[in-house]
């Protein structure tokens, strides 16, 4: 092969498009020509270059609103897929639920606790920007393959709720990891606004501080061991939301302003 | 009931386009901007490439290239968006038969910011920025871009030879126009 041959050939051989005894006389050439090295290199510097430029340019960044925005959009012109309301079906398979934690996502607090800002930052990278570094799986999936509890959450909790501060809706179901926890994650609408239903089996529930001196409690316990946990309160989250002005006007949700509240849910 | 299991197969195809596709947002939108270059366009473009991405789902075969597939979409739907504006498609330009004429290769400039190498970018050739940015920046192959661009794979390896000659020469000029102004002439 000659330096001519070579110089024609080396975007494919970067493109690993070259069959394999062409490769193998490619790279016999470049053993012996320091030339022809030089040249290769630099192209895959350049295409590497280029590569950078286009994936970190801040102008080529998309709008989070967008992001955002686009899920539900799309969800709605899927033809009608998930969004309709199924009837309420074995409030005991929660009995498989450990430990739940219910986050109300009225966006960033900037007075929540650290454990709930966690719980948003995951979750909003979860539901919103989907920048998790493992892909959400199905629930079923998970089920066969981490656990079967992970499938009673398919039904549970129902399509629709009612709860002081409206109605909750189920937008989405699955399964994600961030930080090494696993979550069942739900992902509600209240009225326009995000919520999260957060589901692991993490264990140190037994220990978890929710608020002030407040523990989970062990609400019940099914025949197979596992338990659903419950907190007395939960926060209600509001930061500068979008919608404001709306949830303002909203019962429980509406009362709580600025830094995180709690609202008790028995 | 039918409607219960159907509604419970939709869930089933969004989660499973949740899982494969929308984790390609964020590049896909690089890809439409740098295309559009203009951010209204850019996001009707991605929308328009995701509900028709959605609604075909049944077509990918998992297990294959989603970021490909998803590309090929995208080009699919811009070809159409040009027809409708009507804006004659690249065949031929006075760039692409010069660019046939040059007997070397220049060198690449050392120091590259990236900022010139996008402008030098832009100002290749449409057709040349296709096939470069879906090769060097979204690594697609040689098979998969000919497939999204409908050309052969003969087309796409000439518009990459050319169309990396000529980003080359644009640097080069790019850096030479650069140092002229470091020395204040």
């Amino acid at each position: 092969m000659q330096c001519r041959d070579v110089r024609d050939l080396a975007d494919s051989f970067l493109s690993e498009q070259l069959l394999v005894e062409t490769n193998h006389e490619l790279l016999r050439h470049l053993e012996g020509c320091p030339d022809c090295r030089a040249e290769v290199e630099a192209r895959r510097t350049l295409r590497a270059s280029i590569q950078r430029a286009v994936l970190n340019a801040d102008t080529l960044r998309m709008r989070e609103e967008f992001a955002r925005d686009l899920v539900p959009r799309l969800r709605a012109s899927g033809g009608g897929a998930g969004w309709s309301v199924r009837g309420w079906r074995g409030a005991a398979a929660a009995a498989v639920v450990m430990l739940a934690a219910l986050v109300w996502l009225f966006l960033l607090s900037s007075g929540a606790s650290a454990l709930a800002r966690d719980a948003i930052g995951d979750h909003r990278d979860c539901a919103v920007h989907f920048r998790l570094a493992e892909q959400p799986i199905p629930l079923d999936e998970a089920a066969s393959r981490f656990g079967a509890w992970y499938g009673a959450l398919q039904e549970t909790p129902p399509a629709e709720v009612t709860a002081d501060a409206g109605t909750l809706r189920v937008v989405g179901r699955h399964v994600c990891v961030f930080n090494g926890r696993r979550f069942a994650h739900i992902v509600l609408d209240l009225e326009g606004q995000v919520v999260s239903l957060l589901v692991t089996d993490d264990r140190s529930w037994s220990t978890m501080r929710v608020g002030g001196d407040e523990r989970p409690r062990l609400a019940s316990q099914s025949a197979v061991g596992v338990g659903v946990v419950t907190f007395r309160t939960a926060y209600f989250l509001r930061g500068q939301s979008q919608r404001a002005g709306a949830a303002r006007d909203r019962g429980n949700a509406g009362r709580a302003t600025g830094a995180a509240s709690r609202q008790r849910l028995d | 009931m039918t409607s219960d299991r159907g509604r419970r197969g939709d869930e089933r195809v969004w989660a499973a386009f949740e899982a494969e596709a929308l984790p390609h947002l964020d590049r896909l939108f690089r890809l439409a901007m740098w295309f559009e270059r203009d951010r209204d366009e850019a996001e009707d473009l991605v929308q328009e490439t995701l509900k028709e991405a959605l609604g075909s789902f049944h077509r990918f075969r998992p297990g294959t290239n989603c970021r490909a597939w998803l590309v090929s979409i995208l080009q699919h739907v811009r070809s159409k968006r040009q027809r409708a504006k009507s804006r004659a498609p690249f065949v031929d330009d006075p760039e692409e038969r010069a660019i046939n004429t040059v007997p070397f290769t220049p060198p690449i400039p050392q120091e590259i910011t990236d900022e010139e190498m996008l402008a030098a970018l832009g100002r290749l050739p449409g057709h040349y920025q296709e096939v470069i940015v879906y090769c060097d920046v979204e690594e697609l192959s040689y098979k998969e871009i000919a497939a999204t661009l409908n050309v052969p794979i003969g087309t796409v390896m000439s518009r990459l030879h050319r169309g990396r000659a000529l980003l080359r020469r644009e640097l080069t000029a790019s850096s030479a126009r650069g140092r002229t102004r470091g020395t204040g002439r």
